[in-house]
């Protein structure tokens, strides 16, 4: 936590204002960072800010903070916040919140409201946020009197962290933040997280589904790291040595050279990961939510296996796939409660002999190639560094080629998708890990949907490196349109793109260029080295695709490797 | 298949909305639906009569993870004339209590 002046010492009570009383209830959660952009709604808790401890972080568009709150959260584990002005600023936080929200990333967003006496009114930057904000929030709160405004802080810091994660937002008046609360206490966050709904008998029933599977396949997701169950996951998988495949938000709860990691499965996986996935008897399913870009056709999906789920939250169990045994709860006790010692020597080796034939190929192409950069850069940096992606083809580069260490390390928009999330995602991870090496991963249209956070990267000398593979396009519509609408190629053109190097240097970073696969490794190791923010700019063919695929609404065995592997 | 439910919700603001959202978002229709305030409690009493081919625990499992909803339950019947049976009440755990 960070320190606090004579005003803020949490416990002291006097006399305060609504906006003196939400700063001193940040610092008591121990929020030491805050992303925020001013406006008329929120005056009077930047005016309270000034004077506080608690470090504020301008980014230049409140989509910016949003996702920096959201990648503070990510790579942290805490909670991100974020702040935004009434009307264009809290619209501008929607997409931010909406990613958390698909991929449960506990963020709380504060936003400026009219005066309580003009809601309704169709004031001067009045909108209606309480209701924009439900479909993308866990639980969204409108302060409607200054009396409900500890309870209702309280409450948004519990529910974002709760049972699984998620966004909270609560709007506020601005008469509200400007009148006084008498002898306010600060209420302890509880911390108390669901406890476990699943019975010894479920477990048992696990067990023995476990016991006479000959193919079982674990099926992990980003629950394993919102669950906290990196560690009993590993040994899970260690003692049974049960082989595992991953969703994209999956990556790195194995090392990525582990024998049982067969890597990520789905429309960009390997053959090797959706194939043991179709001859599986039994699959385990890990804080997963059978995502359709997972499961292809969800009718042909794992044909022959039976499923026990284990998530926290129970109406993702059987939301898609009946599960002949589900256990609902905390899954890191659920872990602990399977973990026994399995003899799967013939399915292991099956396994590993798949995923040697038919794991991610490198291409034999011209030119540097994103799955060449990837695995580089996952040497270079041996999987350590945090990645934060943007989406597209480069995003799929790196979960199919860099070798995570830790899920933390992957920031990269399941869920949602959203173009334009991965530099101010790495600007809120290196806020959170000053030790650890940040790279934002970006293609060249994604890149261009939030550059204007190179000001921030400037601002604050954050030593968060960029890569753009730039290739010239929308490159992931383009492949679709390649592959399922004969090449007509339709608006992907981005072949005017500005000058990144020069568009960089203009914000104060340092900026190369490549496009020799021969310069690739000098120029990781030039940027890794570089103090400070750095940009390398890669250029790549338009062309490359990314394989294998299945085509969106075909069945994983329907997948597809390319004319160039 | 046209189920009811009976729901007992905190009176937030937009609490109606989220239980209406929720309800439309999963793939449910409304045939009817009945409110009542009750001042006192600070709570919502509401009686959804809803449709779908969907299965009942879609909604159910998704209206129960809404904070501020304190006590639902599920009545079932198969067609729209036969009078509803109760199937499974389910007395929901406080995840936000009052
Ligand atoms: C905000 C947003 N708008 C549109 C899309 C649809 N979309 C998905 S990938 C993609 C292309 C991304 O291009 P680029 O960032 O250059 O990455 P590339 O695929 O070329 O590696 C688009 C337009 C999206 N995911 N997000
Ligand atoms: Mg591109």
């Amino acid at each position: 936590m960070a320190g606090s002046g004579p005003a803020f010492e949490a416990g002291a009570s006097r006399e305060m204002n609504g906006a003196e009383y939400i700063v001193r209830k940040l610092i008591s959660e121990g929020v030491d960072t805050l992303f925020g952009y001013p406006g008329g709604c929120v005056m009077p808790l930047y005016d309270a800010l000034l004077e506080s401890p608690i470090r504020h972080i301008l980014c230049r568009h409140e989509q910016g903070t949003a996702f920096a709150a959201n990648g503070y959260a990510r790579s942290s584990g805490r909670i991100g916040v974020c702040l935004a002005t009434s009307g264009p600023g809290a619209t501008n936080l929607m997409t931010g919140l909406a990613d958390a929200y698909m991929d449960s990333v506990p963020m709380v967003a504060i936003t400026g409201q009219v005066p309580t006496a003009l809601i309704g009114t169709d004031a001067f930057q009045e909108i209606d946020v309480l209701g924009m904000s439900l479909p993308i929030t866990k639980q969204s709160f409108l302060v409607q009197a200054i009396d409900e405004l500890p309870e209702i802080l309280d409450q948004a810091f519990r529910i974002a962290l709760e049972g699984r994660p998620g966004p909270v937002l609560v709007d506020l008046p601005k008469d509200i933040q400007l009148a006084t609360l008498s002898e306010p206490t600060i209420p302890h966050l509880s911390g108390e997280r669901i406890s476990n709904t699943t019975t010894p008998a479920q477990w048992q029933q696990a067990i023995e589904l476990m016991n006479t599977s000959r193919r079982p396949i674990i099926y992990g997701g980003g629950g394993i790291l919102l669950g906290d169950a990196v560690s009993p996951f590993r040994q899970f998988v260690e003692t049974t040595g049960i082989p595992a495949v991953f969703s994209l938000k999956g990556l790195g709860a194995l090392p990525g050279d582990h024998p049982l990691n067969m890597g990520m499965l789905g429309m960009h996986g390997s053959v090797a990961a959706n194939q043991v996935v179709q001859e599986a008897d039994l699959l385990i399913a890990v804080g997963v939510r059978f995502d359709d870009r997972v499961t292809g056709k969800l009718s042909r999906f794992a044909p022959h296996a039976q499923v026990i789920h284990l998530d926290i939250d129970p109406a993702e169990i059987g939301k898609l796939r009946q599960a002949v045994c589900a256990l609902p709860g905390d899954i890191k006790q659920s872990l602990k409660a399977l973990t026994i010692k399995l003899n799967l020597l013939d399915w292991q080796s099956q396994c590993l002999e798949r995923l040697e034939q038919d794991g991610f190929a490198l291409p034999a192409q011209d030119g540097i190639t994103g799955p060449h950069f990837m695995r580089l850069l996952s040497q270079t940096t041996r999987g350590q560094a945090i990645i934060s992606c943007d989406v597209g083809q480069h995003q799929m580069w790196v979960a199919q080629h860099y070798a995570f260490d830790h899920p933390r390390k992957h920031l990269t928009s399941g869920g949602l998708g959203a173009m334009g999330f991965g530099l101010p995602a790495a600007i809120g991870a290196q806020l959170a890990n000053s030790e650890i090496p940040v790279i934002n991963v970006a293609g060249d249209g994604s890149f261009m949907m939030n550059a204007q956070e190179l000001a921030t990267i400037g601002r604050y000398r954050l030593p968060t490196k960029i890569i753009i593979l730039d290739n010239q396009a929308l490159g992931m519509v383009r492949q679709q349109q390649s592959v399922c609408y004969q090449g007509r190629y339709s608006e992907i053109d981005l072949s005017d793109n500005p000058d990144f190097c020069t568009l960089a240097r203009a914000f104060g970073i340092p900026a190369q260029s490549i496009s020799d696969p021969d310069d690739m490794a000098y120029a990781i190791n030039k940027l890794l080295e570089t103090p400070g923010p750095a940009l390398l700019h890669v250029a790549i063919a338009t062309e490359h695709n990314v394989w294998p695929m299945v085509k969106p609404g075909d069945a994983n065995d329907q997948i597809i490797t390319g004319a160039n592997p | 298949m046209i189920f009811s439910l009976h729901i007992q919700a905190r009176s937030n603001p937009a609490m109606l909305e989220k239980i209406l959202q929720t309800t439309r978002v999963r793939g449910f229709s409304i045939r009817s639906m009945d409110v009542k305030s009750c001042d006192t409690e600070r709570l919502l009493k509401i009686h959804l009569t809803v449709e779908s081919d969907r299965p009942q625990e879609r909604l159910v499992t998704q209206l129960n993870k809404l904070g501020g909803i304190r006590e639902l339950t599920a009545l079932h019947a198969v067609a729209d004339s036969a009078p509803l049976v109760e199937r499974n009440l389910q007395k929901v755990s406080l995840m936000y209590p009052v």
